[in-house]
């Protein structure tokens, strides 16, 4: 058995645990699903049994799940969202009134001296909203070919394509988000596994079949 | 009442449309500068034989003219260049060049030099829209990065338009200027939908490839990159040559023998005069997408084998067809303004968007004014750049000192005088000084 495959399994499980978890897929039942993630991970990790890889990949599907557990549900969101938006508005009707009395055309007052530090965390958030998609959808295409084992043309050219496409929908996502840091979290987790695998995948496939033998 | 359930939940129209607007509002300066040079960089043939006017234009280059050429060059760069390229006349542009990326000269139908290649304003517009005028590999990434910003605003913007393709043709003409710049935004968008989402997807492949090569090339060809060009677009065959002159014509005979529909385009001498030289014929193939077909030969002009870009791996042909895709080279003349109207479009969506969102603000600011010269700015720096470029004048410092001098002067006067008025009759007068400085310049304009 390919190693690749059984991350590839767990990678696509964490989509659509997450989509269940930001109420996009819900005839998911949470429960079965945990429990049918960890059976499919005890099952794969008994597979490649004597190989030190079998218990790092247990590893990882236990803290996925116990990531998915600790992070705050949709629910807790919305109600975080509702309170900060209610406490938002109050502040642009306020705003809305000053504005009132105001020209039409403002002169800006920019002081450079207070500007400089917030142009450069706007800059570093810009970069982060930037690349961490990037890195999540490099990840994600390399999977494909490593789990598959074939590097010609049709896999390699799809899997660009595949970067190019996922790279775009995962930073309309994390800019769909209210809680951008925790999407940004969860896309370095998912990158830091999909590398791990395909890490694994080209240096420990020969030795796991050693062992095999 | 019938209420019809809407595809997509409030909450999610409502963040697709948040995620539309921030990505728009960090990008849609430069996503615009790279839709207009786009779409004017279209006509780059057209421009570039306007330029030089006076280049002898012919549809045939005699293969038996090749090899003085080829021994003229090496004479006059006074060295002999690892690849060689003479680039044949097509019916968009009937002129042929010889160059080995670096120095180049036009060709005479008789095979003796002509002008060097002197093109610079649409040198210029080119630079500006496949890497904005930075450093190559940088710039092209930074562009590519574009086709993902744009591929992104079309997914947060389809999502946020539950009613998108209903209100097809739905314009508010009498309303508010907010609500028709909406409106017009909205249609725009709708009405070019598919050509967006091509445009996108090839221009992120296209600007990208050197770093999805790279990434290719770390996780599974132990960063060798050249291997991994080759798994994707094929590899050179192994080759035994004296390193002496190479028999054109028949090449060319042999090209017709096997693929009798192929046109030629170019061809290139790799490592002229070693035991590796190899003769390559480029030829576009009819009814394909493909940028073309690559045929190799011997020194004798024996057919060796092709790379099988127009029948190999479907990856192959696939990311191969991007190209003629994204510039809109392929079938004929008529393309080339349609993609034109179709980029203006996609220019002009941009410019909807930022306006809808300085309509929602309560007041208006110098930045207001910065877009409005941005705007402006970079159609009519780039007229000034042409007219300058015809007098023999820098056109890159022109260009920038234009866009800068505009920018600066509506930031600090745009409310002191109706810019929009000014900005529109300058762009009107300069466009038809250039027409008639083009007019002079060419003496009759050829097509």
């Amino acid at each position: 058995m390919s190693i690749s495959a059984p991350l590839l399994i767990s990678i696509i499980a964490v989509f659509l645990w997450f989509l269940r978890w930001h109420g996009y897929f819900k005839p998911l039942n949470l429960k079965a699903f945990s429990a049918l993630f960890l059976l499919l991970a005890l099952f794969l990790w008994a597979q490649i049994k004597g190989s030190e890889f079998g218990f790092i990949y247990f590893s990882v599907s236990l803290s996925i799940i116990g990531l998915l557990h600790l992070v705050p549900s949709k629910h807790s969101f919305k109600n975080l969202i509702s309170s900060r938006n209610k406490g938002k508005e109050i502040t642009v009707k306020r705003k809305t009134k000053r504005e009132e009395k105001s020209p039409d055309y403002q002169v800006s007052k920019l002081n450079l001296i207070n500007i400089a530090p917030l142009l450069l965390k706007f800059i570093f958030n810009l970069l982060m909203m930037i690349l961490i998609p990037f890195l999540t959808a490099a990840s994600i295409s390399l999977l494909l070919p490593t789990a598959l084992g074939i590097t010609e043309a049709n896999t390699l050219v799809l899997s660009l394509f595949v970067l190019t496409i996922s790279w775009s929908l995962l930073l309309t996502w994390v800019y769909m988000k209210q809680q951008c840091a925790i999407a940004l979290a969860l896309l370095s987790f998912t990158s830091i596994i999909s590398f791990s695998t395909v890490y694994f995948a080209t240096n420990f496939n020969s030795v796991i079949d050693t062992i095999k033998l | 009442m019938s209420h019809k359930k809407s595809l997509l939940a409030p909450s999610t129209v409502k963040s697709s449309l948040k995620s539309h607007s921030y990505i728009a509002l960090w990008f849609s300066a430069l996503l615009y500068l790279i839709c207009i040079s786009g779409a004017i960089v279209v006509f780059f043939e057209e421009f570039e034989r306007l330029e030089q006017p006076h280049i002898e234009e012919y549809s045939h280059f005699p293969a038996g003219n090749i090899q003085p050429a080829m021994d003229e060059y090496i004479q006059r760069i006074g060295k002999t260049p690892i690849a060689s390229y003479i680039v044949l006349p097509t019916e968009g542009f009937p002129r042929t060049h010889i160059t080995d990326g670096i120095d180049e000269w036009y060709l005479n139908q008789d095979g003796s030099f002509s002008d060097a290649v002197a093109t610079p304003w649409t040198g210029l517009l080119k630079e500006l829209h496949t890497n904005l005028h930075l450093p190559h590999i940088i710039g092209m990434t930074l562009v590519g990065f574009f086709g993902i910003v744009l591929f992104s605003l079309i997914i947060s913007g389809v999502l946020s338009h539950p009613k998108l393709f209903k209100d097809l043709f739905f314009l508010r003409r009498n309303r508010s200027a907010r609500l028709k710049q909406t409106d017009w935004h909205n249609r725009l968008s709708v009405w070019g939908l598919p050509f967006h989402l091509m445009i996108a997807i090839t221009g992120a492949f296209i600007g990208l490839s050197s770093v999805l090569l790279t990434i290719t090339a770390l996780g599974f060809f132990n960063n060798d990159t050249e291997a991994a060009l080759e798994a994707i677009y094929g590899g050179d065959p192994k080759i035994q040559s004296t390193g002496g002159k190479i028999n054109y014509s028949e090449a060319f005979r042999q090209l017709k023998q096997q693929a009798p529909s192929a046109k030629p385009i170019y061809l290139v001498v790799h490592n002229m005069g070693t035991e590796k030289q190899l003769l390559e014929i480029a030829a576009t193939l009819p009814e394909r997408l493909i940028y073309s077909e690559m045929y190799r030969f011997n020194d004798d002009g024996q057919f060796i084998d092709k790379q099988g870009m127009s029948d190999g791996p479907v990856g192959r042909q696939v990311s191969y067809s991007t190209y003629r895709l994204h510039f809109g080279h392929f079938d004929g003349f008529w393309v080339k303004p349609v993609y034109f109207v179709m980029g203006l479009m996609l220019s002009l969506m941009a410019v909807y968007g930022m306006n809808i969102w300085f309509a929602r603000r309560p007041h208006r600011d110098w930045i207001n004014n910065a877009w409005q010269g941005w705007v402006w700015g970079i159609p009519i720096a780039l007229i000034v750049s042409a007219i300058a470029s015809l007098l023999s004048l820098n056109a890159y410092v022109i260009f920038y000192l234009s866009l800068i001098s505009l920018l600066i002067i509506n930031i600090l006067f745009g409310e002191r005088f109706n810019s929009l008025k000014v900005m529109r009759q300058l762009l009107i007068t300069l466009l038809i000084t250039l027409v008639i400085g083009i007019t002079l310049h060419t003496g009759i304009i050829r097509f």
